[in-house]
Parts: structure tokens; C-alpha cells; sequence
């Protein structure tokens, strides 16, 4: 094991187990704000979105909206199944079909 | 007839928790998958589940140390994500205010959405022990270490070759988790924002810093959004803070 990886996963660990136990052992009926909670609520979402939209825009750097770029209708298709399905392994399987599909076609 | 028996206690909340849990082990596969792909090896994978354990910031973690991402903004990205966890905790609390702190600092460690979601449920016809919950956070625990190994191995046998495809495996997991929480404008518009950002901000901001700052304008703007929507009806939306995978 890297020790590098060791203190990213042991800095990571300790930083959710910050999130996790405060509360918990503190509180005894202490209600969050709403205005908060609300702004939490979109957390999640914001960090997922930084991950991908790079890792589907851009090639070598530049931001590729062409054709050629078959992670972008990958995308459209996995985004509608996960919608309808709401299943995981569904979504993450035909994903993975439709780059394949994508990268035979165009 | 509410007999709160030890040992049944804990029994009950793990046997009650296997069908969330057996969802969580998708999760989990493809977490496995993913640091696998991020050249994580089997004991990091497996030591990653069992010191940070919690889904989303597992997956944000392996794809930053994958783009090679300082150990610092890895570690405030995993933060961040798990603020979340505030609520869950704070919702759940005074459920176990007769529990011992030992048993309370026990249920915080293994508290996921999962859990959480059958336990507070649970809680609301049955009387309240840290036991249950105990079973509950032990089976997802148990599930969650065990399905990121299976993904793990998976993911060397099928990822060789064909770099390129499976690379998407993380773009269509991450959408997985992501578009069942558009539930609404405000949370689009924190998509969107977050987008933008991200895609400028890759190319402009040094670093994986633009990780952070994404995050941040784009909560901001997702609130500014749902203030400007007018609030009521969307603040019944954000209690219990259950919308999002763990």
C-alpha cells in the first residue's frame, strides 16, 4: 500500500467521520436551518457535475463539442436511461454499450 | 407486545436492511470498478471502504487521485460532498438520546443513506434502539466492502483492453447517481452552473482546484435559484436530506 494513497484515504475517512458523529452525539432535538439544508441539497450534485463535465467536453485540453467527441450522445442516452431506469447497473452497462455503438458508427 | 429483545434488535435492523444493502452493492461494483481503473491496488480498494465508507465520496475520491489531484483537495472535495451527513445526524439524534456515547460514536461511524433511511423509518412505529441501527449500518458496512472487491476484480478482467469504452464507466456511474437527484429548476441550475465552471475552470484555474470552486459557485447559484423560485414548497423537498445516494 502507497503511503501516499494511505493518507488520502485515512484524511478522507477522518474528514467524513467529521460529517457523521457532532451531530449525533451533541444534538439533542437541535433542528438545522432550513436555509442550510437547502443550500447543502445541492452539494452533490455540483461535485458530481465537476467530474464529468470535463471528462465529456474535453479532448487534449480543448473543449470539444464535434461529432467525432461520441462521449457527448453517450452521455444524452445514459442521462435519459438513468432517468427512466433509475437503476445503476442498467445505467452504467448501456452507457458503456452506447460508446461502444457510438465509436463503430461515426 | 413491543418486546425489545438485545440481540433481536440488531438481528432485525441487519435482516431489514438487506434489500437497501443489496442496492448499495451495485454502488459498491462499481466503486470496485473504478479504483480498480484508478490504479488503486486490491488493499487500497478495500481499505478505502472500510476507513472513509460512504459511496459518492469513494467514487469523487478514486477519479481525482485518477486525474492526480493533490491529497488536500481530494480531502476537502470528500468533506464537502459529505456535509450532508449533518442532517442525516441531526434528524436521527434524538432517537438515540438514551444510548451511551460509545454506541452513539459507533452508529455515526456506520450512518449512509441507506441505513439511516430503514432505521428513521423504522423508529417511527417501533421504539428507538441503537442496536437496530447497529444492524442496520453493519449489513450495509459488510455489503459495501465486500461488492467494491468483487467490483474490483471485475473490472481488471473486463478493462484491458478498450481503454477508451470503459473509460466511460465513470461518466455513466456518475450520471447514475446524478440525474435522479435533478428533482427540480434549482437543482438543474446548479448542473448547469456546475458545468460551465468546471469546464472553464479545468483549463484556467491551476491544479484540480476547479473541483471546489465548481462546487461552491454552483450550490450558491443552485440557492440563489430556489430563493428566487419561492421558497414553501421547496423546503419540504430538502428535510431528512434522503435525496441523495451515499
Amino acid at each position: 500500500m502507497r503511503i501516499s494513497i494511505l493518507l488520502i484515504i485515512l484524511g478522507a475517512g477522518l474528514a467524513t467521520y467529521l460529517t457523521r458523529f457532532p451531530l449525533m452525539v451533541i444534538s439533542g432535538n437541535r433542528e438545522i436551518s432550513p436555509k442550510l439544508a437547502k443550500l447543502m441539497s445541492f452539494i452533490a450534485p455540483a461535485v458530481l457535475t465537476s467530474l464529468i463535465a470535463p471528462a465529456i467536453f474535453l479532448r487534449e485540453g480543448r473543449i470539444d463539442l464535434s461529432l467525432s467527441n461520441s462521449y457527448i450522445i453517450a452521455s444524452v442516452i445514459t442521462a435519459i436511461i438513468a432517468y427512466f431506469s433509475k437503476n445503476m447497473l442498467v445505467t452504467v452497462i448501456s452507457g458503456i454499450a452506447s460508446v461502444a455503438v457510438l465509436m463503430y458508427i461515426l | 407486545m413491543k418486546k425489545s429483545n438485545v440481540k433481536s434488535e440488531l438481528l432485525k435492523g441487519f435482516i431489514d436492511t438487506i434489500p437497501l444493502g443489496l442496492s448499495a452493492s451495485i454502488y459498491g461494483v462499481v466503486y470496485g470498478v473504478l479504483a480498480g481503473k484508478a490504479g488503486l491496488s486490491i488493499w487500497e480498494t478495500i481499505a478505502m471502504s472500510c476507513i472513509v465508507f460512504a459511496g459518492a465520496s469513494q467514487m469523487t475520491a478514486v477519479q481525482m487521485i485518477a486525474l492526480g489531484s493533490s491529497g488536500v483537495s481530494i480531502i476537502i472535495t470528500v468533506f464537502i460532498i459529505n456535509l450532508r451527513h449533518f442532517l442525516l445526524g441531526a434528524s436521527i439524534a434524538p432517537y438515540l438520546r438514551h444510548e451511551s456515547t460509545g454506541m452513539k460514536l459507533l452508529n455515526a461511524f456506520l450512518m449512509t443513506d441507506e441505513s439511516y433511511a430503514v432505521t428513521y423509518s423504522h423508529y417511527q412505529s417501533d421504539p428507538p434502539t441503537g442496536k437496530y441501527f447497529l444492524g442496520s449500518g453493519i449489513n450495509i458496512y459488510i455489503l459495501w466492502g465486500l461488492s467494491g472487491a468483487v467490483g474490483y476484480f471485475f473490472g481488471n478482467i473486463i478493462s484491458s483492453q478498450l481503454s477508451y469504452i470503459f473509460d466511460f464507466a465513470f461518466v455513466a456511474a456518475f450520471l447514475g447517481m446524478l440525474v435522479p437527484m435533478i428533482k427540480g429548476l434549482p437543482v438543474l441550475v446548479a448542473v448547469l452552473t456546475s458545468a460551465i465552471v468546471s469546464l472553464l475552470g479545468s483549463r484556467f484555474i491551476p491544479g484540480k482546484w476547479y473541483i471546489i470552486v465548481a462546487a461552491i459557485v454552483a450550490s450558491l447559484a443552485g440557492y440563489i435559484a430556489s430563493e428566487l423560485k419561492g421558497s414553501s414548497k421547496s423546503e419540504v423537498n430538502n428535510r431528512g436530506g434522503v435525496q441523495c445516494e451515499d
